[in-house]
């Protein structure tokens, strides 16, 4: 049988049900399925539902002469919010992501230069912490702004200065709540050894990124078809010991679909 | 009752809130068109049978986990009858029927490779060397 027969806007109707790098392995297939799996239908399909809400709310407009254009370009992060977070979709799948800037999160005594300092990262800032007692970060995220029926995974995005302390000395606290929902474990806040081969159950450690910073695992969840408006709460605190730690730098809290 | 008469002349009497998911006749019965029998002539009575099927079902039953079932079953024949049925649920445009079909169809393409997808659907290559050369560096992504 020959899938010549069916008209253009079926091919394309078939190929927005397989997947964006099936819709771009069918432009190789004829000319014909080319131009059915390159229309604005297809990618619409693939796009975000409410892709022209998150185009007005980027800092910088962005330039597209076609939907499938649109879908590679909003792979790479992009600043939106005012700068506060960054966004992108996931290649595979067209799935939200965010990171959430030091600058969208709650950081105890950040405003406080004694403990805190803010340097530039990117377009955003890093917060570098001199010296404290009391750690505590938190973010938030409206579960409204993530795709529906979406396992995600919450992770902060640190480094260790070479003159970090007192960080590790006692396992710091991470809880991640939404709705009903509430997860909890612990990190021992240092640079990944590969050495480490035994853990505690709620035990995350962290890893290293490609991008050289590290990544600690909040917590995971599942967004589902979104009809609450409900908001995800993570956090890290170290409260309990009472002894200095310095030397952790924040980019953020960057939440993405989990593979 | 609306009356349907097939592309081979079979007849067909259906309610009418079974007619008027076919959009293209509901436009029809809009329209005034229905008084006498509606000629379908890009379907057989075979596959109209089959659409008037489904849509029954689909009339009848809310129960989200049998309709799933039943359309699994429904779905499950030869090539020829899935572009027949897409094609007309495509003409009568029937979204329930257009959507099945086109998921079937797309879930035979899915991460089949360009010579496999060419193979299963009869399509030749008409592109030169250069041509795919370029396309296939332009969705260099989906092929890594």
């Amino acid at each position: 049988m020959n899938l010549d027969v069916l008209p253009q806007d079926c091919i394309s109707h078939i190929i927005s049900c397989t997947s964006p790098r099936d819709a771009c392995r069918s432009a190789m297939v004829s000319a014909r399925a080319r131009r059915a799996g390159d229309s604005d239908s297809v990618w619409e399909r693939f796009l975000p539902a409410d892709y022209k809400q998150i185009l007005s709310r980027l800092v910088s407009p962005l330039v597209f002469s076609s939907k499938k254009e649109l879908y590679f370009k909003l792979c790479n992060p992009l600043l939106i919010d005012e700068g506060k977070k960054s966004f992108s979709i996931s290649k595979a799948t067209g799935k939200k992501r965010y990171m959430l800037s030091a600058r969208d999160l709650s950081v105890t005594w950040s405003s406080n230069a004694l403990y805190w300092s803010w340097k530039p990262l990117l377009q955003s800032s890093a917060a570098e912490l001199r010296t404290i007692c009391w750690l505590e970060i938190q973010g938030k995220i409206k579960t409204n702004m993530l795709s529906p029926n979406t396992t995600y995974e919450a992770y902060l995005v640190v480094k260790f200065a070479n003159r970090a302390y007192g960080l590790d000395s006692l396992p710091s606290e991470i809880s991640l709540v939404v709705g009903n929902y509430e997860s909890h474990g612990i990190v021992y806040l240092r640079y990944p050894d590969s050495n480490k081969m035994f853990s505690m159950k709620e035990e995350r450690i962290p890893c290293k990124r490609e991008d050289g910073w590290v990544e600690i695992e909040l917590g995971e969840f599942y967004n589902d078809d979104g009809g609450d408006d409900e908001e995800v709460k993570m956090s890290l605190r170290e409260v309990k010991g009472h002894h200095l730690k310095g030397g952790l730098i924040i980019e953020g809290i960057e939440i993405r679909p989990k593979d | 009752m609306i009356t349907l008469t097939s592309s081979d002349g079979e007849t067909f009497k259906v309610d009418e809130v079974v007619a008027v998911k076919m959009q293209t006749i509901e436009h029809m019965m809009e329209d005034g068109c229905a008084e006498t029998a509606i000629p379908v002539p890009n379907v057989t009575g075979k596959i109209l049978a089959k659409a008037i099927d489904f849509i029954k079902k689909h009339v009848e039953t809310t129960k989200k986990e049998e309709l799933r079932a039943w359309d699994a079953d429904f779905i499950k024949v030869d090539q020829a009858t899935l572009y027949d049925l897409l094609m007309a649920a495509n003409y009568l445009d029937i979204k329930g029927l257009l959507d099945l079909t086109c998921q079937r169809v797309a879930d035979m393409i899915k991460g089949k490779s360009v010579e496999e997808i060419r193979e299963i659907f009869n399509i030749e290559n008409d592109f030169t060397p250069e041509e795919e050369k370029e396309i296939r560096k332009a969705n260099q992504w989906a092929f890594e």
